[in-house]
């Protein structure tokens, strides 16, 4: 054993060396999200490029888009990472503050570079007056409207919204206009056309400005009056609805051309006018090329982004890749010229609004989307709800900057807090050497069974306890987004996250008749998640025992129902959990139009904490029950069968049976199953997040998702680590006392005592 | 079952054939309770994965609606509701294993999956072993300390775990810094699993092997292994199952695109503004594929009978 154990380190190490020795290489390192055509268009670019620049050959690695901010906040503080990375624009204000994430380009490039994009591209890669990176391509919506249905385009919104009124029929599923109208960005051109977006022109946070509660109103015209959108879009759904010419307009940008049928003659226009306003203004996202400060090859670099935005590669890049590039000369190639779809995004473009890159923005998407998303449900007043979240906001951001200004400050560490670690350090050490005859017999004694447990327990202690270390301490400080590069010592905080956690005793908000449960309140998130683990473990380990034992016998085709039965663990539950998302769906779900067949009446399954709640559990139960079948199936082949002979001899019932044979010999294997999938159902995050994400309102989060929510929507990293603590040590005392009434620490009959 | 064959036999006498019998007996089974379970089970589970197969053979990105059915009778809107494809084509699945180099990840994935398996196995069998056999100081506690490993939520060990991994013990960009991580996390339930199962094997016969003078080693191989079979089938398979569909740490700890694992390639199909579904539906489908035979391959540990023989309670 102990062979095994030193080969194994020995495998580590000499792999470890190997790496290092790897690292260092002469080539220029570029991550990109592209894929399909845009992809192809990138990678023949860099390959003449290469051919050209021999000397600094680059690199690309596509990254998915799911992990690509991760990848980049985990690799970039740390030195890691490439050289130039492509990515939207609207992160830079955060990224700047980090100091970390991205470098200033101006000084590297000449002014011929520059003088190739718009201002408004620009401004959107520069903050508080630095250039951070090229734009490379832009994407930003229009009007993609069906030319059989809508011969011309809308010129003035009252037209569009006239069109789409005569153009609507609910009953078969028929709408006017659709887009993702409670999406932010897709809300934009709305919030944009009366104002100035959520930030005024002093760049103050203003949501509940007039501009913007007027635009919610519009919005909630159009969805409750007009009524001519349909229910809880995506973008599956209007892309759907387009194909099948059940939607006549809709507002989306070029990444959905692809995707419209051969069949659909459409064509693209630039929004509507509002009329006594400006037009429909939508979001543009930028995408940029941002150099790593830690590059160091910065003149290459810089030779890459100037090759990339020549008017040569835009060129190419919207011809083979069906991009808009931001090298706006590109448009004058007659290919381009000749191509209405492009040059309708290209005129978009003169009204369209880049994204605010403030790094407040990165806090709006999700609280603005569920404003949107009760406003158009009829469950709140634009005017009451934008300045709740305009409170709401301006205390996140003053979280931040809070954080921020304190690290700025210098700071000691308190003086008792090494004296502690000291005295701590001290005593542990005093008391091994006092025990130390006991520790080494105790080793003598017992040396087998530590030798078998040893290379677990190194690897957790590794790979597990350590990161589990540093959550610890995180949750000690006040660290964000902004000052996670701040010393340690300066980020310190103590319990402050901890006392604001559990002392948030703010169970409702609103007074009298519009008194409502505050549903971001840390204690009935505590108690959805009770509910949620306790209804799912009950459920699902109810119905595998049941699906277990129907299948522990034989029986006709028992091959294949174990085979169809374990399938949901089989197929990636991403998929999956969006397919029972998609059944629900209130409009044009399967569940509800089984009802209209038997007569039934449609269920908004997402609009209600009890509903919504039941999407979830039917989701979970169904991923769950397969595994938790497969281990009962392993446990019952311990159970002798001669037991249930002698049993049937002496005349018991299969109740009996089961009672007295099957539930106790099934206990060493179901305990263990049943403690840790409380476990994991109470941290069970893609499936909420996947499915109902909290709906309606984040009634339905549970711990975990409200941790996610506030790590990476809010960013306060230090308080997502404080709640995950809080987490771990509920459920520590959860299984403390499982363990306990249980007896899950039992040996074996007959253990070496 | 068993019991009743045999009654049956006496009945019925020499006159039934062998292939009556067996016409008899499958028709016991399909009018059972038992059977009616199963078969609604399967229902209910196939149903949603009906949508992912018809997406997948659609050859379109996003699946269709069910049609407006208000002219059609009851039997036309039922039939509705099952989803079938307009029409049949292969092209998700030609585009999934052309555009990108998809067997070539699963070729991946699988290594990465079967060293997970085998040294968490290997890891949580000894561990495990010690759990059920042994009792020693600090016995409770790390068990204990095993289930807390499981209470953190991933999300936040990210960063320390990109910090162990690619920066202290230099595996970034390599399999074996994939495979140590998921082997561990997949540790903590094989470990209690499989403690659980030691658990119910009975002591005389390593007790009767110790008396022989066999070593602890030579019993733990020879005897306690061999009569976990069936436990050590589900860990196995949970711990493939653990390395096989993680998708996060694997896109952050690769920077090569030829190491990717299957399930990053499939991300590809999903962005902010849209996502290919078919293709999504399609790759998910093949991804499955060596789940499904790896399950069938293991089966044969979860028959009921096959420990009943080899020892006696």
């Amino acid at each position: 054993m102990a062979r095994l154990l030193a080969s194994l380190l020995g495998l580590l190490l000499a792999l470890g060396t190997l790496q290092a020795t790897a690292q260092e290489s002469r080539e220029l390192l570029l991550w990109h999200g592209y894929r399909g055509a845009e992809r192809q268009a990138l990678e023949s670019l860099l390959a003449d490029y290469n051919r050209l620049h021999p000397d600094v050959p680059v690199r690309a690695l596509a990254v998915p888009f799911g992990s690509f901010p991760d990848k980049l906040s985990a690799a970039l503080p740390r030195g890691q990472g490439p050289d130039l990375f492509i990515f939207a624009h609207d992160r830079i204000g955060g990224w700047s503050k980090t100091g970390q994430m991205i470098a200033p380009v101006a000084s590297l490039l000449s002014p011929e570079v520059l003088g190739r994009f718009p201002a408004n591209l620009l401004d959107a890669m520069t903050y508080e007056g630095q250039l951070y990176g090229l734009p490379l391509n832009f994407k930003s919506t229009a009007l993609i409207y069906n030319r059989a249905l809508v011969p011309a385009p809308p010129a003035t919104v009252s037209d569009m919204i006239g069109r789409a009124r005569q153009l609507t029929d609910r009953e078969r599923g028929r709408f006017g206009l659709a887009y993702s109208y409670t999406e932010p960005f897709f809300h934009g051109a709305l919030m944009n056309a009366f104002g100035t977006g959520p930030f005024n022109a002093s760049g103050e946070l203003a949501l509940d400005s007039e501009g913007n509660i007027r635009s919610l109103a519009l919005l909630e015209d159009w969805a409750r009056n007009e009524r001519v959108l349909p229910e809880e879009p995506n973008s599956t759904l209007v892309t759907n609805l387009f194909n099948q010419g059940r939607a006549a307009m809709v507002i989306s940008g070029p990444w959905m051309l692809g995707e419209i049928d051969p069949s659909i003659d459409y064509a693209v226009a630039p929004l509507p006018q509002l009329v006594g306003e400006r037009p429909l203004s939508p979001w543009v996202a930028v995408e940029g090329l941002f150099l790593s400060p830690w590059s160091k090859k910065q003149q290459s670099a810089a030779r890459l982004m100037d090759f990339l935005t020549s008017v040569p590669s835009a060129e190419r890049m919207a011809i083979e890749g069906g991009q808009l590039p931001a090298n706006l000369a590109a448009f004058d190639n007659p290919r381009l010229a000749g191509d209405p779809v492009a040059m309708a995004f290209r005129s978009q473009l003169d009204t369209a609004v880049p994204i605010p890159n403030h790094p407040a923005m990165t806090l709006l998407w999700k609280p603005l989307e569920t404003v949107l998303q009760k406003v158009v449900k009829g469950a709140a007043q634009p005017a009451a709800e934008l300045q709740r979240l305009q409170a709401q906001i301006a205390k996140d951001v003053a979280a931040l900057e809070e954080a921020q200004r304190r690290s700025e400050q210098p700071a000691d560490w308190p003086v008792w807090l090494p004296l502690m670690l000291l005295l701590a350090g001290l005593a542990v050490a005093m008391a091994l050497w006092r025990h130390r005859r006991n520790i080494a017999a105790g080793w003598r004694q017992h040396r087998t069974a530590y030798v078998y447990i040893l290379p677990a327990a190194l690897g957790m202690v590794l790979l597990v306890f350590f990161p589990l270390l540093y959550g610890l301490l995180l949750s000690f400080t006040d660290t964000t987004l902004l000052n996670e590069s701040a010393p340690l010592a300066s980020r310190w905080l103590g319990l402050d996250n901890y006392l604001s956690i559990l002392g948030d005793w703010n169970l409702f908000y609103g007074a009298g008749d519009q008194r409502s449960i505050n549903y971001d309140n840390f204690y009935w998130t505590l108690f959805m998640t009770i509910c949620w683990t306790a209804s799912n473990v009950v459920i699902s380990v109810g119905l595998a025992l049941l699906l277990a034992l129907a299948l522990n016998k034989p029986i006709f085709g028992r091959t294949w129902f174990r085979l169809i039965l374990i399938l949901p663990w089989a197929i990636p539950n991403y998929i999956t959990a969006l397919v029972w998302k998609g059944m629900f769906h209130p409009q044009f779900g399967v569940i509800n139009q089984a009802l209209q067949v038997f007569g039934f009446a449609p269920v908004a399954w997402f609009d209600s904490v009890g509903t919504s709640f039941f999407t979830g559990l039917v989701t979970n139960v169904w991923l769950s029950i397969p595994f938790m079948m497969v281990v009962i199936l392993g446990g019952l082949q311990s159970i002798p069968r001669e037991l249930y002979e002698a049993a049937k001899v002496e005349g018991a019932s299969r109740w009996t049976q089961f009672r007295s044979i099957t539930l106790p010999l099934l206990r060493p294997v179901l305990v263990p199953a049943v403690i840790l999938s409380v476990v994991w159902t109470f941290n069970m995050f893609n499936v909420i997040y996947l499915v109902s994400d909290g709906a309606p309102a984040g009634a339905n989060d549970i711990l975990i998702t409200k941790a996610f929510r506030i790590g990476f929507e809010k960013y306060q990293y230090a308080y997502a680590a404080a709640y995950s603590i809080v987490v771990l040590a509920l459920l520590f005392v959860y299984a403390l006392w499982q363990t306990r009434v249980s007896g899950a620490f039992e040996t074996g009959r007959g253990a070496v005592r | 079952m068993r019991q009743i064959l045999t009654q049956n036999q006496s009945a019925a006498g020499a006159l039934e054939s062998p292939r009556w019998r067996r016409l008899k007996s499958v028709l016991r089974d399909v009018f059972s309770w038992r059977f009616a379970l199963l078969v609604f089970a399967s229902l209910v589970v196939i149903y949603p994965l009906l949508w992912v197969v018809s997406l997948a053979f659609s050859g379109q990105q996003s699946l269709q609606l069910v049609q407006d059915t208000r002219d059609l009778g009851l039997w036309g809107q039922l039939a509705a509701l099952v989803p079938l494809p307009e029409q049949w084509s292969l092209q998700n699945f030609r585009a999934v294993l052309t555009e990108q180099p998809f067997m070539r990840w699963l070729l991946n994935s699988v290594v990465v999956a079967a060293g997970t398996t085998v040294i968490g196995l290997v890891l949580s069998c000894t561990a495990a072993y010690a759990f059920s056999r042994f009792r020693f100081p600090g016995r409770n506690r790390g068990l204990m300390l095993f289930l807390v490993s499981q209470m953190f939520p991933a999300v936040l060990m990210l960063i320390p775990l990109y910090v162990i991994v690619v920066q202290w013990l230099g595996l970034g960009n390599s399999w074996l810094g994939l495979i140590l991580v998921y082997a561990i996390t997949a540790l903590p339930f094989c470990v209690w699993m499989l403690k659980g199962y030691f658990d119910t094997l009975p002591f005389e016969i390593e007790e009767s092997a110790l008396l022989e003078g066999a070593s602890r080693l030579t019993i733990f191989y020879r005897i306690i292994l061999p009569l976990a079979r069936p436990a050590i089938a589900v860990t196995g398979l949970f711990s493939f199952m653990t390395a096989w569909n993680e998708f996060i740490l694997a896109s952050i700890f690769m920077d090569d695109e030829a190491l990717y694992t299957v399930p990053v390639g499939l991300r590809f199909f999903v962005s902010d503004y849209s996502s290919e579904w078919g293709y999504f539906a399609a790759g998910s489908i093949l991804v499955s594929v060596p789940v499904i035979l790896l399950f069938l391959a293991l089966q044969r540990f979860l028959v009921s009978g096959l420990s009943a023989g080899a020892v006696k309670g």
